[in-house]
């Protein structure tokens, strides 16, 4: 139990300079240091892997302890009034912990010991002799390097650590939904919106399964979470910019746990990039770090398959190719973008998506039935969703209609994106989804419903109804909050400058 | 419509929606497998189980002889892997996994979509019948036969850990089965 204590604690530890340099005061920098902490661990865990440097856990948290502790010096005061949110994180955390290896609650298949297998391979240095790039190829390493440590205790699995995880985004979620919307509603409204959008996934069935369920998921859904949510905020103008800078870090722990993260992030972010008031060098930074995180996962994978004399697969290859694009394209966006410009941006990989949705069911046709086939059945009974996600699913698409909130495009962009995203992604592997619990799709449905429930929430807690404000907007009182297409219809094309950029609110709680 | 009447509306259906997910909570853990229940079955035993070295069940045996008999497999020998769970489009990577054991991948004839881009020599078809069975985890060896050693797996995913599993160069890991 000691040792899932202290990993617990030293997740908080490693997140919490993190959390300062991105601007987080107190309980901000309570909710994000854990999450923000895995992701460290992983990201430095990853880099000692596709260097093939030594895989031992406890170099691992050296070299995160150098991480953040460079981060901490940078950061060194942006700590004031974060000290009792901080025990009380890591007090929270070890909490979790220890009554999850108490209790032994934890959730496991057969996939989880595969997962496992590699973390017990890490910790003990002997992942480079993996003579089947299969497995680096379809496992990755996230998850093994999130368990590693455990074989320190002479146990195989941190069963805390995805709980933990679970927990922290769940207060980020929160954490997020309180920030965009305090003092924009009456307090009674704002506990209200919070508590239900908190218990909406501990009500659900495969959301608890998730929490404890030793895969990648949480760590996946985690970073949309971060990316999508610190966009809308930083869109909303409620968080430092620099907020988004600092959740590029969950992009190298998520490309590094599933081999479809890296799409989902692309699309992701292609939102992101789309707010006008994300500065220019926030998009480069998280172009940036995706397209050096793909580009040196698949090269080591390339390298891998070469070890072994085996073809590298054209999917590595393409990846390599995506890494390196991205890596240019962060380059052009250094350069501030027009109102008018992240439209279009918005617009066009619209009907990028729809071509490639149209296209996947054209090459496949047999492959997109069955998938939508399997996926409203387990929408609708075998795959524990129900009822949860099927009234979700209809829960956004009735505050979108209803409601207008341009500020969470992002959550909206990001949200409605992903069903084609998943469709393509069926096309690409070549297998449909399937009917059962274990589908692919069905467990991946927790990446997205975090952000799909903070749409939700934000967009009826603080949007307007459309009718209405369509009235005001004929008033001319509302001239701010046009959709995107007004904002193309009345051509605005001025560039939102670094310095107006700049202008967060002074204290972010 | 008023905004105010509009938002409570929201706030009412989330928590019935949310009453609801509770009481559902026991009912999808009852129609679920095992493995997929919520926390009213953790099947945290089993992992600890495992952990200590101890086999906790039959099924979990069978889960964890079955790569290591494939493992054992000597380069060159045929394996022949069956399902019945037809039509699921095989994703070429996990063919490839198969070759990179050294190992003649025969894929039932009936499922050939699953053998896109993989090398296919044969059809198992013939052979499923003479295994008694294709339900579950079987593991026949076929000494007097055409085959080392005869795999079929229930559906997809188990076949994937099998696979998965047998390519890991010490799997169990340390501590799983012992």
């Amino acid at each position: 139990m000691m040792l899932e204590v202290l990993v617990a604690a030293i997740l908080v530890v490693l997140g919490a300079p993190l959390a300062a340099l991105a601007g987080l005061k107190r309980w901000g920098v309570a909710a994000f240091s854990p999450l923000l902490g895995a992701f460290v661990y992983m990201a430095v865990g990853a880099m000692q892997v596709v260097l093939y440097l030594p895989t031992y856990p406890w170099l691992t948290l050296a070299l995160s302890v150098l991480v953040s502790g460079a981060v901490c010096f940078i950061a060194r005061r942006q700590f004031a009034g974060a000290a009792i949110p901080l025990v009380v994180s890591a007090a929270s955390a070890g909490a979790i912990a220890a009554a999850t290896f108490a209790l032994t609650l934890v959730k496991w298949t057969a996939d989880s010991l595969i997962y496992l297998a590699i973390g017990g391979l890490l910790a003990s240095d002997r992942y480079h002799d993996v003579p089947a790039p299969g497995i680096t190829l379809e496992r990755l390493v996230g998850v093994g390097l999130l368990h590693a440590p455990a074989h320190g205790g002479g146990a195989i699995a941190v069963m805390g650590v995805t709980p933990v995880m679970a927990a922290s985004a769940l207060a980020i979620s929160a954490w997020m939904l309180v920030t965009g919307a305090a003092g924009r509603v009456p307090r009674k409204h704002l506990a209200v919106a919070t508590t239900l959008l908190v218990a909406a996934p501990l009500a659900a069935n495969r959301m608890v399964f998730t929490a404890f369920y030793i895969n990648g998921h949480v760590i996946v859904g985690g970073a949309v979470l971060l990316l999508a949510g610190c966009a809308w905020l930083v869109a909303a103008g409620r968080a430092p910019a620099r907020l988004l800078a600092v959740a590029a870090v969950a992009i190298p722990a998520a490309t590094v746990t599933r081999p479809d993260a890296a799409a989902l992030l692309a699309v992701v972010l292609v939102g992101v990039l789309a707010e006008p008031r994300v500065r220019p060098r926030d998009r480069a930074v998280l172009v940036a770090t995706l397209g050096g995180a793909m580009f040196a996962w698949n090269a080591f994978l390339a390298s891998t398959y070469m070890r072994v004399g085996l073809t590298v697969p054209r999917e590595v290859l393409a990846q390599v190719a995506g890494g390196a694009v991205l890596l240019g394209l962060a380059l052009v966006l250094l350069r501030p973008l027009s109102v008018l410009a992240c439209a279009r941006i918005v617009r066009w990989s619209v009907i990028g998506l729809a071509a490639a949705t149209v296209g996947a069911i054209a090459m496949r046709p047999e492959v997109a039935v069955r998938s939508v086939y399997a996926t409203i059945v387990n929408m609708a009974y075998r795959g524990g969703w129900a009822p949860m996600l099927p009234l979700l699913a209809l829960a956004v698409i009735v505050a979108l209609a209803l409601f207008t909130l341009p500020e969470v495009r992002v959550l909206a962009y990001a949200t409605l994106t992903f069903p084609a995203v998943a469709l393509i992604l069926a096309v690409v592997r070549d297998g449909a989804y399937r009917v059962g619990p274990g589908d692919s799709l069905n467990r991946s449905w927790a990446h997205i419903v975090p952000v799909a429930l903070l749409l939700v929430t934000a967009t009826v807690l603080l949007g307007r109804l459309r009718r209405a404000s369509a009235e005001s907007r004929d008033s001319g009182v509302d001239q701010q909050l046009g959709d995107l297409d007004s904002v193309e219809g009345g051509a605005l094309t001025e560039v939102v400058s670094d310095d107006e950029q700049r202008k967060p609110p002074a204290a972010v709680d | 419509m008023d905004t105010r009447r509009v938002r409570a509306v929201f706030a009412w259906s989330a928590g019935a929606i949310i009453a609801l997910s509770v009481v559902a909570f026991p009912i999808v853990d009852s129609h679920l497998n095992s493995n997929y229940r919520g926390l009213s079955n953790l099947g945290s035993r089993d992992l600890l189980a495992l952990a200590a070295g101890v086999e906790a069940d039959p099924a979990l045996a069978t889960t964890y002889g079955l790569p290591l008999a494939v493992r054992e497999l000597a380069p060159g020998a045929t394996l022949v892997v069956g399902t019945d769970d037809h039509g699921y489009v095989w994703p070429r990577f996990r063919l490839a996994a198969l070759a990179d054991l050294g190992a003649v991948v025969i894929v039932d004839g009936s499922t050939a979509a699953w053998a896109d881009g993989a090398e296919i020599e044969g059809n198992v078809a013939a052979s499923m019948p003479a295994a008694g069975t294709n339900k579950g985890w079987q593991l026949v060896l076929d000494p007097g036969g055409d085959n080392d050693v005869l795999v079929l797996i229930e559906q997809y995913g188990k076949l994937d850990t099998v696979i998965s599993a047998a390519l890991l160069p010490d799997f169990p890991a340390r501590g799983v089965v012992g």
